[in-house]
């Protein structure tokens, strides 16, 4: 059985974004679809989703209010909020409210359909963050990204940026730029110290 | 306070020196004011422009008048101020000083109206000051001052002397203000002059003259009513610059909230949207290229895009949280202040305090903003760097402007170093304070050293510069 989902967000682009990413998982169907909070509450009426993914605030009713509604009319629909708003207040009255959840927008991908499957199951949700994969490595529990992590291997093996950049067939100026973030992730102020980091915390293989 | 002695023989037609004239003013000034060191100060200083007014007199009388004028006009200038008159004392001693320089009360009145130290004077404590010398030489039972509020309505804004308005008093303004006369209008014991500016009657100062001395009251009006004028004029211009300077810092901060919120619901979102995208192209990649070496790379390019929008991410979100702050447009500020407080307890193992007084009361959505955003960011800088046991908040409603103080006990910084650096790396928090802090009016310090303790702090003028009289109704002391 798959789980229906009815999506509403005011953002065109970021509601195709996400319709499509959930559609892409076989055991959940996007029911229904809108960028207007007017129009959630005959949608969820019509459709009778398991879960109603509303954004915070959009035009006509707000996701609060819609979710409100919903909870009323429709308890069995669990409602989850997705918001660009990392804003403690606005997460607070959101579950306040009786949200199963609340997924922040970012740049970072989320697995929102874990995340939905989570909230169907009932299961315990951290509510500030969506479950993502595990830490495997040192890296990823400091936050290196494995593009960072590539270009900090790079470093440990002596390579110059320039070289950094020719292996990986990108511009020198990107090779900086991850070298920026890996410096700050790491509290360190330059290559020698990423360098010292890196070893000391076995970050990177010592060949 | 005790009644003078000392008389001037003005019955023989024989001049009298400078000195001796001025030493008997001195000594009736000394007995109805007591001992007070600003007396003494006031007294020398009247003695020097009395002497300077007898010296560039023409002849001996001439010279006596003029130093005796200037006496009396300097020392009820120079006190008038500093000692708690009651109506009854300043009349007494005007006309114990009146009669003892034998220049009468009209002349000295004149000449003390007409100190350039009055016009230096802020605005409301001018009129004040000019109301109560106006009441102690002229032979009134009643002065007030009228003035036309911003909705142009006609009321007294000040009064002395009397239990009540004068009947009658209200119809005569209006008359005088509709079609003001050159100088000034008499209507039965009732005497007025308007305060013009720019030939505009703008207030008037009304008198209710004891019978038969409507002429002396008039000549005092006049006086009073010229003198206040550029006062009005300079109180006028410091309440449209201030309204100008407040309704642009208002639409500033209008449109400065209005873009953080617009970079929340939109270019956020879309950085977000196409953060999405190339997710789902990565995912495709995996299976449309099959050689390893290509597809590493490929992937490789995305995941540098995918960095590049994060820290772009991280931009606009730091500029949209700087520009505004949801949290005051929902609630009233004391509420706003003591959530920011408690979801900072929730947050931090730190001892929060926070202490509020005075009135908050009257605040313009654009000062609330500030006040809350130097508190939360206090907050925010004591929890991400300062290692402090404890936070104290405090916000001060004091009559013309409000003090926002937050002091950690922490470790604190290098003002001029951390400063700097936050600057070349565009984080706007504590710099940005400062500029929103400034373009209300207010100043906005930073007290830190390594070692600690840190104390930020704004003070934020209350913009409203209007006069502001008690009740015109209440019995008046000077």
């Amino acid at each position: 059985m798959r789980l229906k989902i009815v999506i509403a967000d005011d953002h065109p682009m970021m509601l195709a974004g996400i319709a499509r990413a959930l559609e892409e998982s076989p055991d959940i169907e996007v029911v229904g679809t809108t960028t207007s909070g007017s129009r959630v509450l005959p949608l969820v009426s019509r459709n009778r989703p398991d879960i109603a993914l509303l954004d915070l605030h959009m035009p006509g009713r707000d996701g609060i209010e819609c979710l409100k509604l919903i909870r009323e009319r429709h308890p069995e629909v669990k409602c989850v909020m997705l918001s660009a708003s990392q804003d403690p207040d606005d997460i607070e009255s959101a579950f306040a409210a009786g949200a199963s959840a609340y997924i922040v927008k970012r740049v970072q991908p989320t697995d929102i359909a874990s995340a939905l499957r989570q909230v169907f199951e009932g299961t315990v949700f951290h509510p500030m963050d969506v479950a993502t994969a595990p830490a495997t490595d040192r890296c990823s529990e400091i936050g290196l990204t494995a593009r960072e992590k590539t270009v900090l291997e790079g470093v440990a093996r002596g390579l110059s940026t320039k070289a950094i950049s020719s292996e990986l067939w990108v511009t020198e100026q990107t090779v900086k730029f991850h070298l920026g973030n890996i410096y700050r992730k790491l509290g360190v102020a330059n290559r020698a110290g990423a360098l010292r980091y890196a070893f000391d915390n076995r970050l990177v293989d010592v060949a | 306070m005790r009644a003078a002695t000392g008389r001037l023989d003005t019955s023989a037609a024989a001049p009298a020196t400078t000195g001796g004239v001025i030493d008997v003013l001195d000594e009736c000034v000394r007995a109805a004011l007591a001992a007070r060191p600003v007396v003494d100060d006031v007294v020398a200083r009247a003695r020097r422009r009395a002497a300077a007014a007898h010296a560039a007199a023409a002849t001996e009388p001439e010279a006596t008048r003029l130093a005796a004028a200037a006496f009396v006009s300097e020392v009820f200038n120079g006190v008038w101020l500093e000692v708690p008159w009651q109506l009854g004392d300043a009349t007494a001693l005007a006309q114990e000083l009146a009669s003892a320089s034998g220049l009468g009360l009209v002349t000295l009145g004149l000449e003390t109206l007409s100190h350039p130290g009055l016009l230096q004077l802020p605005p409301e404590v001018a009129v004040r000051t000019h109301l109560g010398i106006l009441a102690a030489f002229a032979p009134a039972q009643q002065v007030a001052f009228w003035s036309i509020d911003g909705r142009g309505r006609v009321e007294c804004a000040l009064r002395l002397g009397g239990s009540r308005l004068v009947a009658g008093g209200r119809a005569f303004v209006e008359d005088v203000l509709a079609a003001p006369p050159a100088v000034s209008a008499v209507r039965g014991v009732l005497v007025a002059a308007p305060v013009l500016r720019w030939q505009q009657p703008h207030a008037v100062v009304l008198v209710q003259a004891r019978r038969g001395h409507e002429a002396t009251c008039a000549a005092l009006v006049e006086r009073a009513a010229l003198m206040l004028a550029p006062l009005l004029e300079r109180q006028d211009i410091l309440v449209g610059g201030a309204r100008a300077e407040h309704v642009l810092g208002e639409a500033t901060e209008r449109r400065l909230t209005r873009l953080g919120l617009d970079l929340h619901d939109g270019p956020l979102q879309t950085v977000a949207a196409v953060a999405q995208e190339v997710d789902q192209l990565k995912r495709r990649f995996a299976g449309l290229v099959p050689d390893e070496r290509p597809r590493a790379l490929a992937l490789g390019w995305l995941a540098d895009l995918e960095s590049r929008l994060e820290a772009l991410e991280e931009e606009l979100r730091s500029y949209s949280s700087s520009l505004g702050s949801p949290l005051v447009l929902r609630h009233p500020l004391p509420a706003a202040l003591e959530e920011a407080l408690e979801r900072f307890r929730r947050r931090s193992s730190m001892r929060v305090h926070m202490a509020t007084s005075g009135s908050l009361d009257g605040l313009t959505q654009s000062q609330q903003i500030a006040i809350l955003r130097v508190v939360t960011e206090g907050l925010a800088n004591a929890a991400a760097h300062s290692g402090a046991g404890e936070v104290r908040v405090s916000v001060s409603g004091k009559p013309t402007h409000i003090v926002t103080t937050v002091f950690d006990d922490g470790v604190g910084f290098n003002m001029e170093r951390t400063l700097v650096r936050a600057a070349s790396a565009g984080r706007l928090g504590l710099l940005g304070m400062d500029e929103r802090i400034r373009l209300l009016g207010g100043t906005f310090t930073i007290r830190s050293r390594e070692g600690g303790p840190t104390e930020l702090s704004a003070t934020l003028p209350r913009w409203e510069p209007t006069m502001n009289f008690k009740n015109p109704h209440e019995p008046q002391k000077f």
